[in-house]
């Protein structure tokens, strides 16, 4: 083992140990944004495998690689940013069996109540002064 | 003698890959992560082309790496300004650990008028 072949095994951990913490932080991340962060690391991480085994193994194939991971790394980034704009964090997330069954017949109810609201104003088009919509005023 | 300096530069190359996934780690908030993250993928990506045409000596690793180079420099610098906008659009935890946020105050101004 020359020395340059040692050198190159010292990278090739590092690089290994760089993926590893930003899988942690990818597990860990408390919010979306945190981990598209992760995901960048780990993009620099592979760029870092990916050289040292074109110089390691004598890959000189896999030069287009490194082109194509430069070209695609930020398609993770910009889709993620653009869907986490509207991301109220705590608020959101996926309800029980019971919660999700007390909001089906809670819709069925207003959606009952509403039919019931435009029979009657049907039955008596002259009430039918206000107006049907109220604006709402909308939530932040 | 050329693949010990390229080895040696690529080495420092990937170091700054694992000093950004310790800085990911380790930092608290969602900017200063940013900070971390974005050292390797341009002056890490930098040391690495520059180790890669040392050690395979060729004018084709040369361009190869300036190829790299350029749509790296196109294309990160669009990635993390995105990021950066939706941290500070999603109000997150990362606003409360911030000294002046000039954002914040433009946006109070706009709802004042």
């Amino acid at each position: 083992m020359t020395f340059p072949d040692v050198i190159h095994a010292v990278t090739a951990v590092m690089a290994s140990m760089a993926a590893l913490l930003a899988f942690y932080r990818l597990g860990v991340g408390s919010t979306m944004l945190d981990r598209v962060i992760a995901s960048e690391v780990l993009t620099s991480s592979a760029i870092g495998i990916i050289a040292v085994i074109i110089v390691w193994w004598k890959r000189p194939d896999l030069g287009v690689v490194l082109v194509i991971l430069s070209v695609t790394a930020f398609f993770t980034a910009v889709v993620v940013a653009r869907y986490a704009t509207h991301d109220r964090g705590k608020g959101q997330r996926i309800l029980s069996p019971e919660e999700a069954q007390a909001e089906k017949e809670k819709r069925e109810l207003e959606a009952f109540a509403a039919e019931q609201a435009e029979l009657e104003d049907s039955m008596n088009p002259t009430a039918a002064t206000e107006p049907l919509f109220e604006e709402v005023e909308e939530e932040e | 003698m050329n693949e010990i300096v390229g080895s040696i530069i690529l080495a420092m190359g990937v170091l700054l890959a694992l000093i950004a996934a310790l800085g990911v780690v380790r930092l608290p908030d969602s900017y200063s992560r940013m900070h971390a993250s974005s050292k390797p993928q341009l002056l890490g990506l930098l040391m690495i082309c520059v180790g890669l045409s040392i050690e395979m000596w060729s004018w084709t690793w040369v361009v190869l790496g300036i190829v790299v180079l350029l749509f790296q420099v196109l294309t990160a610098s669009v990635g993390s300004h995105m990021v950066s906008r939706a941290i500070a659009r999603t109000r997150s935890e990362a606003h409360d650990s911030l000294v002046v946020n000039d954002l914040a105050q433009d946006r109070a101004e706009k709802i004042r008028r």
